[in-house]
């Protein structure tokens, strides 16, 4: 499954116009799996816009036929669209709740094995934060945007309240895989310029 | 359950004849900046025992304490007075003291579960 994930920054009036044109846009093309788009959350995100969009293809090639499709009615919007193919994906489906993602890069000669020892650690957090119900930590493919953009980290929740409270106060949060967030500490490798970004959904957007 | 209190242990091993200049920028510059973001310093230690040796390498210990989960997040969330995001000050001052450095670590530690 090859996802094109977008967000753009737009005048409160035009939010619901263009989440409903995303939408019939990408129902339109052939090869989509899934289509969501939503209002980003106003609280707890990051560099994040004003609305989301995660379209599921089949495959890579009928991913990149969106952006086309998109261009015009996201024609003046800042958007930043990216495309990853989901990877290291699991948990369960699930009904109303959030879906999250943290969408960041590493710093430029960032060694891999350093970026693999940041996955490793991020991928111990669905064992450890039950709230966390769906997950997938994908290499990003391609970014259009200001930063080109390496990882997309994505979960899904029940509630808000999931993310906000067990999954930032999990020991193994806060304990080992924040350091590679943090300035503070030697294993310091991601680009504090990285984007969270959270919307509602009505049941499992990433199955 | 969520710790009272989390310790924030960092561990320098310093260049041979450099563990005064260390210690001096530790306390002059990173101390001050971690107290404004709610770190308490407990404790202070190094090996080989002091005086410093001339010679060899000297690991310096700082442990530092925060009040539960939300003081952690305080310090790591840290902003400068001005309100600007204080990361690239702390990026800037360990690699100011990268030179004097042979190796470091920072380490989260709680108390240890019961059995």
């Amino acid at each position: 499954m090859f996802v094109a994930l977008g967000m753009a920054k737009a005048p409160p009036e035009r939010r619901a116009a263009l989440i409903a044109g995303v939408l019939a846009t990408a129902g339109a093309l052939p090869g989509v799996r899934s289509a969501w788009a939503a209002p980003v959350l106003d609280r707890a995100v990051i560099n994040a816009g004003d609305i989301v969009w995660r379209v599921a293809f089949e495959d890579e090639a009928h991913a990149a036929a969106l952006a086309r499709a998109l261009a015009s009615l996201l024609a003046g919007l800042a958007v930043t669209s990216l495309g990853y193919r989901l990877e290291n994906a699991g948990g369960r489906a699930g009904g109303p709740g959030i879906w999250r993602a943290l969408v960041f890069r590493c710093f430029p000669g960032t060694e891999p094995a350093r970026k693999a020892a940041l996955a490793a650690a991020t991928l111990l957090l669905p064992g450890a934060v039950p709230e966390i119900r769906r997950w997938a930590l994908s290499p990003v493919q391609w970014t259009a945007g200001e930063t080109p953009f390496e990882f997309v980290w994505e979960q899904e929740f029940d509630a808000l309240d999931g993310l906000t409270g067990p999954y930032m106060d999990a020991p193994a949060h806060w304990g080992l895989v924040d350091a590679f967030f943090d300035a503070d500490c030697p294993e310091y490798i991601v680009d504090p310029r990285l984007v969270q970004v959270i919307g509602s959904i009505a049941g499992s957007v990433m199955g | 359950m969520a710790p009272d209190n989390v310790l924030i242990l960092d561990e320098l091993v310093v260049r041979p004849g450099q563990a005064a200049a260390v210690r001096a920028h530790y306390r002059a510059d990173y101390v001050p900046a971690a107290e404004r973001r709610g770190m308490v310093l407990q404790a202070a230690w190094q090996s080989p025992p002091g005086p410093d040796l001339p010679g060899v390498e000297t690991t310096l210990w700082f442990v530092w304490r925060v009040h539960g989960v939300a003081g952690w997040w305080r310090q790591r969330f840290s902003r400068l007075p001005d309100g600007s995001d204080e990361r690239a000050a702390k990026q800037a001052f360990w690699q100011g003291l990268e030179p004097l450095l042979v190796s470091r670590q920072r380490r989260m530690l709680s108390a240890q579960e019961q059995g």
